[in-house]
């Protein structure tokens, strides 16, 4: 899409003033929001509002999706009708969150110990209530998050970030005027170790720009690491509060 | 308020603890790469190098006491839920019991099938105004406490029955306030159990209740 007129760079700087380099602000994750879930996380991220809950692992259900030999990942991806303008206002599955529930899902098996919890299923329902461009690598941060509140055995924990090009160059952590009027998008997630779990691209790339798109994503990664086991350790220390009602 | 400390130093996924193999029961809490051992689960380690999870899911092993609610009695077994993962069953031709839908039954996992369904055996059937709680599995061990003393301490001190499943479901029974004030030390073993300084703290709620 392109806007006559419309420049996304000027002096340097973007268009909501942030360095090429720089994550969205506010950038904070909260673990053990949802006390009735077996684990849950809300992330804020520049504008984005996203709450995750994880339930499991239980029988699976349908019967004919269990596995004798490895758990099932169910993710759901929604968005909530205020959330947004144009079409991600609609209520119900739509082309988009199919596709995001398949990709978060399947970069969460990934990184789950399916084998250890067989013929079971693990549900991340996620909710988006206000976006603002990013959702998907947000809702995996989140997820991440939630699924270690629940206890659930992972091999390392994972961040997602997407980088993009905007006005012939290269920046991190694109948001909606960027991703909507910019020239490419790549949402890329990271386990700790470095694997790659979720790559995705839209938009013309060199092979140059798209190899400092990863390397800026990476870089960028260290910091959601951090904000991920700061919410997980938040959650044991400190003093704990016994006034709350039955 | 005052402060207590943390038994340990918290790990998280992927962190390096320690040279070794995994520990018996730790299977689902860490894993062994190249000789190194990780942790899988948010947990604490001591300086001994014993592990203490702080999240888990729980993993059925023969032996285990669960509690459970029958949901289930048309079929020729009695399907109990148990709220984890695990299908439960009580098969009917081996026990004597009657049972009816809605019961809160207490047994002991007697066999394990494949892949993930589990039979109890030497069930009895929970009568009275009991309540069912439930917590994470994780933190039963805390709830029962060494040698069971915690458990002792709520049943004696809050004078209520108790019946605790390493499944996560406790079921309590007794007079009115009490349940109450048992169901709320409960919740707060389990807000409170990675710190130290648990029983104290316990005793002097009871203690307090005991006065107002």
């Amino acid at each position: 899409m392109y806007k006559e007129g419309l420049k996304l760079i000027k002096d340097n700087k973007r268009i909501d003033g942030r360095a090429f380099d720089e994550l969205r602000k506010p950038l904070r994750l909260e673990v053990g929001v949802l006390p009735n879930a077996n684990g849950s996380a809300y992330i804020e991220w520049g504008g984005n509002k996203i709450v995750v809950a994880v339930y499991g692992p239980s029988e699976v259900l349908p019967k004919h999706l269990e596995n004798p030999f490895r758990g099932t990942v169910k993710a759901y991806y929604m968005m909530s009708t205020f959330s947004s303008l144009e079409e991600h206002g609609r209520a119900g599955p739509t082309r988009r969150s199919l596709e995001l529930s398949k990709v978060i899902g399947e970069a969460l098996e990934h990184i789950i110990f399916l084998e250890k919890i067989p013929a079971t299923q693990i549900e991340v329902y996620i909710l988006v209530l206000q976006a603002e461009g990013g959702t998907r690598v947000a809702s995996l941060t989140a997820a991440v998050a939630a699924l270690m509140d629940a206890g659930i055995p992972i091999r390392e924990p994972a961040v997602a970030v997407a980088s993009g090009k905007v006005d012939g160059t290269i920046v991190l952590d694109i948001g909606k005027e960027e991703d909507n009027y910019g020239e490419a998008d790549v949402p890329v997630g990271f386990t700790k170790s470095g694997e790659i779990i979720l790559l995705q691209a839209d938009g013309k790339l060199t092979k140059e720009e798209f190899k400092k798109a990863i390397e800026m994503s990476w870089n960028a990664s260290k910091t959601l690491f951090n904000l991920q086991r700061e919410a997980i350790v938040r959650k044991y220390q400190g003093e704990v509060n016994i006034s709350f009602d039955m | 308020m005052e402060e207590y400390e943390l038994k340990g130093d918290i790990y998280l996924p992927g962190d390096f603890l320690r040279e070794g193999k995994v520990p018996p029961g730790k299977e689902l809490v860490v894993y062994e790469k190249d000789g190194r051992l990780y942790a899988a689960v948010p947990l604490m380690m001591d300086e001994a190098g014993n592990i203490i999870s702080l999240e888990a899911v729980y993993k059925s092993k023969v032996g285990d006491p669960i509690v459970g609610v029958v949901v289930d009695t048309r079929g020729p077994n009695y399907v109990v839920d148990i709220g984890v993962g695990a299908n439960c069953m009580i098969l009917s031709k081996m026990e004597k019991v009657k049972l009816r839908k809605g019961d809160v039954v207490f047994g002991r996992i007697v066999r394990l099938e494949y892949p993930n369904t589990v039979i109890l055996g030497n069930v009895v059937k929970l009568i009275g105004n009991g309540v069912v709680v439930d917590v994470p599995p994780a933190k039963v061990p805390r709830i029962i406490g060494k040698k069971s003393s915690m458990l002792r301490l709520l049943k004696e001190g809050l004078n209520v029955k108790m019946f605790v499943g390493a499944n996560g479901y406790i079921w309590i029974d007794g007079e009115g306030d009490n349940v109450v004030e048992a169901v709320r030390i409960i919740k707060f073993i389990v807000i409170a159990s990675h710190l130290g300084g648990l029983t104290e703290r316990v005793q002097r709620m009871i203690e307090s209740f005991k006065k107002s």
